[in-house]
């Protein structure tokens, strides 16, 4: 059983190669906050069937709708990965038993191989016990690796001779099998069939040879279809013959053995004939079957998906001719993302069109509320005709529960209409989330909300007792880039806001009460940092961008970096608080106004993320209810040069910082408009003459 | 005239010739050609190029551990036999969730590699999506480099706003374990629009870093991109031409 499960996974794997792949290398992946995803990002996948989402994720989505063996667990993330969702959906994966070292070559099958024919002699009758022995440890001694040729050879022709019939076959199949996996097939077929022929009184010896001649053969069949790059040369390059042998081979043997102890390793490596022959119909009717019930053929949904990915859809995206709909419309979807934005196919495919979609329509004679839903996401995501899918898909949002289709359908109707204006949206979103409760339905139903809440004016809803709203996540965006200081303040505070909560809005209102010039604000609000803060920061908003919504991973906002004490290493200054006092007293106090600034460049607030803007379709990306602009040290610099009434150590140290916004890089650091290397030239020039005995004219030796 | 101190003036110098050199060959409409380049990325479905006979350095991906219902490593290709050119082997992650078995079959597949005739040089990391604690990262390429012989390299693809986003103790964890990070400027086949203002923050990058092209995208060398003691060059994604799939197509 071992070696069957084993090769259907292994030799699968060996297929891999000439696989066309879906990702570039990424480095990674952002987050993007909304709810319209046309081109595929690897972390950007919802528990919407949309074009965006890995084909995997589609795929695995109506799947899920088909099968129902598994109910959808209810906790999920808006944006996920698609490995999120077979883990979510699949939490107990089918365990493979491989010894893992000779992955992709046949060599790895010679542990368990070796295994499997030490039990077979074992359960020989009438084998006398040291030829067993003799066996055994010519066996044992056989250690391919398919590349070096240390394998055992010698010993087994050093192995005495042996006097029973049925000695001598499993000498002869030892014989076959290191022919094997020594890459001389001719002999390996030869021998394997030979030992067919002869019938021994081994169950075992008689299944496993037939099943290896037609191994033996789909070898034979691709020996010479590698490059020197590793990858496939193509079909052409395979061995017509002998490829055709394998296929009538495993047919053979599936007849005989259809539940045998290589039946799933056979139908696998059948599935690998189709694909090696390019016999894409053939493949793809197999693909169906197999998804009626992937553990009929030993594979676990998701490595079916996997596999369905690389070996189909590269053909199925140029003659998308499955007889199943939920290939059909997964391709179809693929298909309405931007052209050449993916580079999956070799080359450019047109952009889907209406008459593709017709094309199309027969396969879904008993799916129309699937196919309804290609030609409105097709109107949404390539046409931009939001008003096309509010008349094609009806409101359908107060029922209990949501297969992903019916789900789907629903969401691309509420972002129909929003896209329209209509007013009933918030309406209906609200009503929806009341039967979105499989993986990953309801945080798009609340990214849906906030998004409106957001656009809208409204985020005191968003934050109201009872609010539809608990995803941390999106939550926390709303109150770090769109919250205005009333809001955050409310949040600072109440039993009701979570330990976590207060100190993110509270970190939040320092900061920009801080920057934007609130000094009043600020200080009333300085007293409410509990003592002995996290001082270890600035806090970064990765998981915003980054991460997926695993809620502990949220990490406490450091409240500490404006309570503790800072040393400064320029001008002599105060802490921040009585910067902060002078400053209310007076915003145009020189001194205090670069204490300000060094405090912000000692904690490392430069270029801070939450100053820079994200994309406007995004949540977070429309005009913070947080009047002001950052304060920019440059500015801050700029403003104390032009002070004809400025001290001599303010201006000199302005002279000095506003150079080294630009050090060493080039690159300015600082914020604030940017000034010619002319113009930091003449600051550097000013420092020199006009403050020579200055410490900063004599720290300085250059500008960039 | 204030005479400018003599290791400016030779810093401007350099520059000179920095920019005069990155003008040089480079074609116009700052569009990336391959024959501007000297190392490339090959990946698993793209045709190796006539382009490739010239190279320095190539990083060609072996396979992906993928996340699926638990990590599997999947090979993309059979071992290449490379060495006109340095080879950096590829691995393109989904998951850092890797058991014993997925560290076992890297080294393995390094070992075969190597016997293969390839001019190894190193590993890299192409880290797609799942979590991205740069601090969790840091830890497992940690793991990677504890079971990797001291004779190959390892690097990272990286995203360009690592550096903004990123906090700089990680990223510094990060540096501790790696010998090179490329950012990347494009997704998919596309230059990313804003990477002209993402290139600022490279400022920070405590790492020898390049930075990755593709093939046919975008690309308008950032002005101080070559003063940066930390730069080491460009490599280039290749890609399928666009034209392939109308087989008598003139291109």
């Amino acid at each position: 059983m071992r070696l069957s499960i084993l090769c259907a996974v292994l030799i699968l794997a060996a297929a891999e190669y000439s696989a066309p792949v879906k990702a570039s290398s990424d480095g990674g992946c952002a987050l993007n906050w909304k709810l319209d995803h046309r081109n595929r990002t690897s972390c950007n996948n919802m528990a919407i069937l949309q074009p965006g989402n890995d084909t995997r994720t589609n795929l695995m989505l109506l799947m899920q709708d088909q099968l129902q063996s598994t109910p959808a667990p209810q906790k999920g993330n808006a944006l996920f990965g698609w490995g999120e969702l077979g883990r979510a959906l699949y939490p107990k994966p089918i365990k493979v038993d491989d010894d893992n070292r000779f992955f992709q070559s046949r060599c790895q099958t010679n542990k368990s191989g070796t295994d499997a024919f030490v039990v077979a002699l074992r359960k020989t009758k009438r084998l006398d016990e040291v030829e067993r022995d003799a066996l055994i440890e010519a066996r044992r001694s056989v250690e391919p690796d398919c590349d070096a040729k240390t394998d055992g050879l010698d010993d087994l022709a050093k192995m005495p001779a042996l006097s029973s019939k049925i000695g001598n076959a499993f000498k002869d199949y030892l014989v076959a099998a290191l022919a094997f996996y020594r890459g001389s097939f001719d002999e390996a077929t030869i021998g394997f069939s030979a030992i067919v022929k002869s019938k021994p009184k081994s169950a075992w010896l008689r299944e496993t040879a037939l099943y290896m001649i037609a191994r033996s053969e789909l070898n034979r069949a691709q020996a010479n279809a590698l490059t020197r790059w590793g990858d496939f040369s193509g079909v052409e390059k395979v061995d017509k013959g002998a490829i055709a042998n394998a296929e009538r081979g495993f047919g053979i043997y599936l007849k005989q053995y259809a539940n045998g102890l290589h039946a799933n390793s056979a139908r696998g490596l059948m599935r690998r004939v189709y694909w090696l022959s390019g016999d894409n119909s053939q493949l793809s009717d197999e693909y169906v079957r197999a998804m009626k019930n992937p553990s009929s053929v030993g594979l676990s949904t998701g490595q079916l998906v996997q596999e369905i990915d690389n070996k189909l859809l590269p053909s199925l995206v140029r003659k998308n001719d499955a007889s199943d709909p939920g290939l059909v419309a997964m391709v179809l979807l693929y298909r309405m993302r931007e052209p050449g934005y993916d580079y999956f196919v070799d080359g450019e495919l047109s952009a889907l069109t209406d008459a593709d979609l017709d094309t199309a329509k027969s396969v879904f004679a008993n799916e129309p509320l699937l196919f309804e839903y290609l030609q409105a996401a097709h109107a949404f995501y390539v046409k931009r005709n939001p008003a096309k899918v509010v008349q094609l898909i009806p409101d359908d949002a107060r029922q209990q529960s949501y297969s992903y289709l019916a789900f789907s359908r629903q969401m691309l109707r509420g972002m129909a209409l929003e896209a329209t204006g209509d007013k009933n949206a918030r309406g209906f979103w609200e009503q929806l989330i009341n039967g979105a409760n499989s993986f990953g339905q309801r945080e798009a139903v609340e990214l849906a909300l906030a998004l409106n809440w957001e656009r809208s004016g409204q985020l005191n809803r968003a934050f109201a007792d009872g609010s539809a709203l608990t995803n941390q996540k999106i939550r926390d965006i709303l109150l770090l880039r769109s919250a205005g200081s009333d809001l955050l303040s409310a949040q600072t505070i109440g039993s009701e806001v979570s330990p976590y909560e207060q100190k993110l809005s509270l970190y939040t209102l320092l900061y920009k009460s801080l920057t934007r010039g609130k000094y009043n604000l600020f200080l009333n609000n300085l007293s409410k940092i509990p003592t002995n803060s996290n001082e270890d920061g600035p806090y970064y908003g990765y998981q915003y961008e980054y991460d997926y919504g695993e809620v502990d991973n949220l990490l406490e906002a450091p409240l500490g970096i404006f309570s503790a004490q800072l040393d400064y290493d320029g001008l002599e200054c105060p802490q921040i608080k009585k910067v902060a006092q002078l400053l209310n007293s007076n915003p145009k106090n020189n001194r205090a106004r670069l204490c300000l600034a060094d405090f912000l460049r000692i904690r490392g607030f430069d270029d801070y993320w939450l100053d820079n803007a994200v994309d406007s379709d995004e949540l977070g990306g429309v005009k913070s209810q947080f009047p002001g602009q950052a304060l920019s040290r440059l500015e801050t610099y700029k403003d104390v040069i032009a002070d004809r009434g400025a001290t001599a150590d303010d201006k000199s140290y302005a002279l000095y910082r506003a150079v080294w916004c630009y050090g060493p890089s080039g690159n300015n650091s600082c914020g604030g408009k940017e000034v010619k290397e002319a113009q930091r030239a003449a600051w550097f020039r000013q420092l020199k003459r006009n403050y020579p005995n200055s410490r900063w004219a004599k720290q300085l030796e250059y500008y960039w | 005239l204030v005479t400018l101190p003599r290791s400016l003036f030779s810093l401007l110098i350099a520059v000179i010739l920095a920019s005069c050199s990155a003008g040089d060959g480079r074609s116009n409409d700052d569009i990336v050609d391959a024959h501007d380049y000297d190392a490339f990325w090959l990946w698993a479905g793209v045709k190796p190029q006539p382009v490739l006979k010239s190279a320095q350095e190539i990083y060609i991906l072996a396979g992906e551990v993928r996340a699926g219902d638990k990590a599997e490593f999947i090979p993309l290709r059979a071992p290449p036999n490379i060495n006109h050119a340095k080879v950096w082997l590829v691995v393109r992650v989904e998951t850092l969730d890797w058991t014993s078995s997925q560290f076992e079959m890297l080294t393995d597949l390094v070992d075969r590699w190597e016997r293969a005739g390839n001019n190894l040089v190193g590993v890299q990391i192409d880290f797609d999506a799942e979590t991205r604690h740069l601090d969790s990262y840091a830890a497992f390429l940690g793991q990677i480099r504890e079971q990797l012989s001291d004779e190959y390299l390892l690097g990272v693809t990286g995203l360009m706003d690592w550096s903004a986003n990123g906090d700089p103790k990680h990223i510094k964890q990060l540096a501790g374990v790696i010998d090179e990070v490329i950012y990347q400027t494009y997704q998919g086949r596309n230059t990313i629009p804003r990477y002209a203002k993402w290139m600022r923050n490279l400022n920070h990058t405590p790492m020898p870093f390049r930075i990755g092209l593709v093939q046919e995208g975008e690309w308008k060398e950032p002005p101080n991109l070559t003063k940066n003691a930390k730069f080491r060059g460009y490599v280039v994604f290749l890609l399928n031409p666009r034209a392939s799939v109308q087989q008598n197509s003139p291109d």
